[in-house]
């Protein structure tokens, strides 16, 4: 059984981000609603940590985005967000002509308790998340 | 409670060696108290970084981080000065009125820029006139550089960085089209999700 961790229905937080809009804050990348995003008010690279409810595992990524160039994904085991592995290199991503992007990665996190989004660089200047599901399962 | 809204640019300042990059941009980071008395060749690169108020419409309050680049214009650091060029959403040219060599060599920085980053590309442009002071010995008129400007829909402004006079406009040119430009990325990105 597979859930879409990064929810904020299931447990998930977008707490830390290195941009913060009022109007587009970092929980619209996980509120599950395509509409809302996250959007990067300037300069590259730019992160954003969605942090589980438990430890888990985390097989896909999906994200649905607009105007990001190059993106990696990393994953950290520990409670206190500490030292991040890699579980995606750097990644270019087509650009979609300012429509939305929409990918998927499969990754291989086994016990993970933070996810963080790196972006590089973007199409334009400003780029948004709109959405980001983790899909996987909580240890028990 | 309405908390400001915090853009970021990264600004490179471009020109000729000695035309007054860093007096141009100490002045305008130290609110004209650093006026560097005596010339310091930029070795590679100095970086400052201020913030910028801008006015906007509404009753909310926007600032925008300038992170300013001023990269040598000594040919010796050629090889360097590229790689601090990457990622540049504005430029500023530099030329010194009294040096028409550094007026004519403007077209050069462009192109070499442009290789780093298209300057089509990039939010906002200008060219500063510095050492307005020295009038008297201008080798090149205002309506050059204005012309020079337009051709590239560029801002173009007069300068003293000694005198501290016209230093501060470029710098908020750039931060007013930084929020211009956000503004109408935020409309672009809704749109593009609806």
């Amino acid at each position: 059984m597979s859930d879409n961790l990064a929810s904020a229905e299931n447990g998930g937080q977008a707490l830390i981000a290195t941009s913060w809009d009022q109007a587009h804050p970092p929980e619209h990348a996980i509120d599950g609603d395509d509409a809302t995003f996250w959007v990067t008010t300037g300069m590259f690279p730019q992160e954003l940590v969605v942090t589980l409810p438990a430890s888990s595992a985390v097989a896909r990524v999906m994200l649905r985005s607009v105007g990001i160039r190059r993106i990696s994904i990393h994953a950290c085991p520990t409670e206190q967000p500490g030292a991040y592995d890699t579980v995606l290199p750097e990644t270019e991503i087509a650009d979609g002509a300012g429509s939305r992007q929409s990918e998927v990665f499969t990754v291989k996190m086994e016990a993970v308790r933070h996810v963080k989004l790196v972006i590089h660089a973007g199409w334009d200047h400003f780029v948004a998340v709109n959405d980001i599901r983790l899909d996987g399962r909580k240890l028990d | 409670m309405v908390s400001a809204l915090k853009l970021r640019s990264k600004v490179v300042v471009l020109g000729d060696s000695g035309v007054g990059k860093s007096a141009v941009t100490q002045m305008f980071h130290s609110n004209g108290q650093k006026f560097p008395k005596n010339y310091l060749m930029t070795i590679g690169v100095d970086f400052c970084m201020k913030p910028v108020p801008v006015q906007v419409a509404d009753e909310s309050r926007a600032t925008v981080e300038l992170f300013v680049f001023d990269t040598a214009g000594q040919d010796l650091f050629a090889e360097m000065a590229p790689h601090y060029w990457e990622g540049s959403a504005s430029l500023i040219l530099v030329y010194d009125i009294t040096r028409a060599e550094s007026f004519h060599n403007l077209a050069e920085w462009l192109e070499r820029i442009s290789r780093v980053v298209p300057v089509e590309s990039m939010v906002s442009g200008c060219v500063v006139a510095n050492k307005a002071d020295l009038r008297e010995r201008a080798e090149i008129s205002r309506e050059a550089g204005e012309a020079f400007a337009q051709r590239y829909g560029f801002a173009f402004f007069e300068a003293s960085a000694l005198e501290h006079s016209g230093i501060d406009a470029p710098f908020a040119h750039v931060a007013a089209a930084t929020h211009a430009r956000y503004t109408d990325s935020l409309a672009k990105l809704t749109a593009a999700v609806s």
